[in-house]
């Protein structure tokens, strides 16, 4: 058991620390744009303050917060969860597909452990590497979003920023759960990425769209939507039902995995 | 011609399953138009006034959200998204999936010369993908007319899948490139997608902030998007002579490549 977890663990390393750079990257690029947010912002300041403040509550738009880096940042945050998603759920997909794919699943099962033994050891693999990418990233984006804050280091944004840079660990369980049911699921998988793909972009999509004019009933089918990091920062805390949601669905399809994998037909 | 009709079958399914994508997309999109069209005008106009790296940032672009075309103008960019999606695995799987599946040993064996399948595979690629964008045309005309209360501009909307259409070939050539590289053939399809999605998030980070426009020229996003076509001025001629360019390059490269790539078994 603990070998099948070092290799898996040593299949996915590269992947996951070019992913984990990349978030990084893409944090750093789209924050250095701050300058030019902050230089706007006095504009959408004048427009947003003629509108009636209930109106804007109902966008989730505080003022201050709005404008500052941690607003900002707020905002950039949906890039960085699209891509940690796509991690995570081409990374659920593909741990148990790849041994039908690559015809290895007979050397496998013909070991002398159980198919949960099995799950459980390339389950535990797919946490660390997700783990791993929320924690660095964290500890990039830490420095990063104090270094464009003029103000002084206040505690309360540096718990909401923690806060929103675990909510992706959170949405990553989210899809990688979700990529583990269907790669019990669907009989025979060709291509993880496309799968991944398209699910990812499917939300990612009705999410963008959503944000126009608020669905408060489509918010419960749009993991995008859960962990709302203006929310967090007004509040410092999570939306608790949605918290909620989350662990049920990740239990919830790692348990059904789990029965599933146990009879599950490979087709070698 | 069998070769032709193979390809077709075995990507038909996946095909009409974007199709169907697709068209909830749209419909989805346009439904979201007549809501809002009743409830939050104000909160539309309200951000057509924003400077545009807030506008990127609520997902919509400088379109004038109260006409049913301007709202279907901020559903193309996804509409884009979705067909270079499709597009970008297609051409990065087409070829692969022979050494994956362990096809390779009996397609090669046929007295069929390499060239020869790179080009039947190309064909029906090009159909499959001429089928979605059809198929988006159609009902992006179908939505914005039926939940659209003013005329519809049809031609305008002919304009925009044509443009899909470019970013559609591009992306595929750039998949077909990856696949005909030599890199194995588990590869491809990740750097394909890794190319799209650079090609996407950049495009995203461009178009907050002015200054950024001179790398336009980076991403094929950036070439064909609503706002180029539906200017009085149309697409600037170098997007054009870029696009095909790296559609005949990425070809050219890939039939290139492919003559002396070595199939592993």
């Amino acid at each position: 058991m603990v070998s099948i977890y070092a290799h898996e663990r040593k299949m996915l390393r590269r992947s996951t620390w070019s992913w984990t750079i990349t978030l990084c990257l893409l944090a750093f690029f789209f924050f250095s744009l701050f300058p030019a947010f902050s230089r706007d912002s006095m504009v959408t300041r004048k427009l947003l303050e003629a509108f009636p403040e209930l109106i804007r509550e109902l966008i989730g738009i505080s003022l201050n917060t709005f404008f500052s880096p941690y607003g900002f940042y707020a905002f950039i945050f949906a890039y960085v969860i699209l891509l940690g998603s796509i991690q995570a759920m081409n990374n659920g997909l593909m741990l148990l597909s790849k041994e039908t794919r690559d015809k290895t699943i007979d050397f496998l099962l013909s070991k002398p452990i159980t198919r949960y033994q099995v799950l459980t050891s390339k389950i535990l693999a797919g946490l660390e590497a997700m783990v791993v990418t929320t924690s660095v990233y964290t500890l990039f984006t830490l420095p990063l979003v104090q270094f464009f804050s003029k103000s002084p280091l206040q505690l309360k944004d540096i718990f909401s920023l923690l806060l929103i840079n675990l909510s992706l660990l959170f949405v990553q369980c989210i899809f990688f759960a979700l990529g583990l049911l269907l790669s019990v699921i669907i009989p025979k998988i060709k291509s993880t990425i496309s799968i991944t793909l398209i699910t990812v972009f499917s939300f990612f999509i009705l999410d963008m769209f959503n944000a126009v004019v608020d669905d408060e009933k489509l918010r419960y089918i749009l993991p995008y939507k859960y962990f709302n990091p203006l929310y967090i920062l007004n509040n410092q805390s999570y939306e608790w039902i949605f918290l909620v949601i989350t662990a049920l669905f990740v239990i919830g399809a790692v348990a059904f995995t789990y029965k599933l994998n146990q009879k599950k037909d490979f087709l070698v | 011609m069998s070769l032709f009709l193979h390809e077709i079958k075995a990507n038909v399914k996946s095909t009409v399953v974007w199709g169907i994508c697709l068209v909830f997309l749209i419909a989805a999109g346009m439904s979201k138009y007549a809501a809002s069209a009743q409830s939050g005008q104000s909160i539309n106009i309200l951000i057509s006034k924003m400077p545009r790296i807030f506008q990127t940032l609520f997902g919509v672009g400088s379109f004038d959200l109260s006409t049913a075309f301007g709202f279907y103008c901020v559903l193309f960019t996804y509409i884009t998204m979705i067909v270079t999606i499709h597009a970008t695995l297609l051409g990065a799987t087409i070829v692969s999936k022979e050494e994956r599946e362990k096809t390779s040993e009996f397609l090669y064996v046929k007295p069929i010369t390499r060239g020869f399948i790179l080009t039947q595979k190309l064909l029906a690629s090009l159909v499959l993908m001429i089928f979605l964008n059809l198929v988006s045309f159609i009902f992006s005309l179908l939505f914005v007319r039926f939940f659209g209360k003013e005329s519809v501009n049809s031609w305008m909307i002919q304009k925009m899948m044509g443009g899909a259409f470019l970013l559609q070939w591009l992306f595929f050539s750039i998949g077909f490139f990856c696949s005909a590289m030599k890199v194995k053939a588990k590869t491809a399809p990740v750097l394909a997608s890794g190319t799209l999605l650079f090609s996407f998030m950049l495009y995203q980070l461009i178009m907050m902030d002015s200054k950024l426009d001179w790398m336009k020229i980076l991403t094929p996003y950036a070439y064909y998007n609503a706002i180029n076509i539906i200017s009085p001025e149309g697409v600037p001629a170098i997007f054009h002579i870029l696009a095909c360019t790296l559609i005949l390059v990425f070809s050219i490269g890939a039939f290139r490549l492919y003559q002396t790539r070595d199939i592993s078994f």
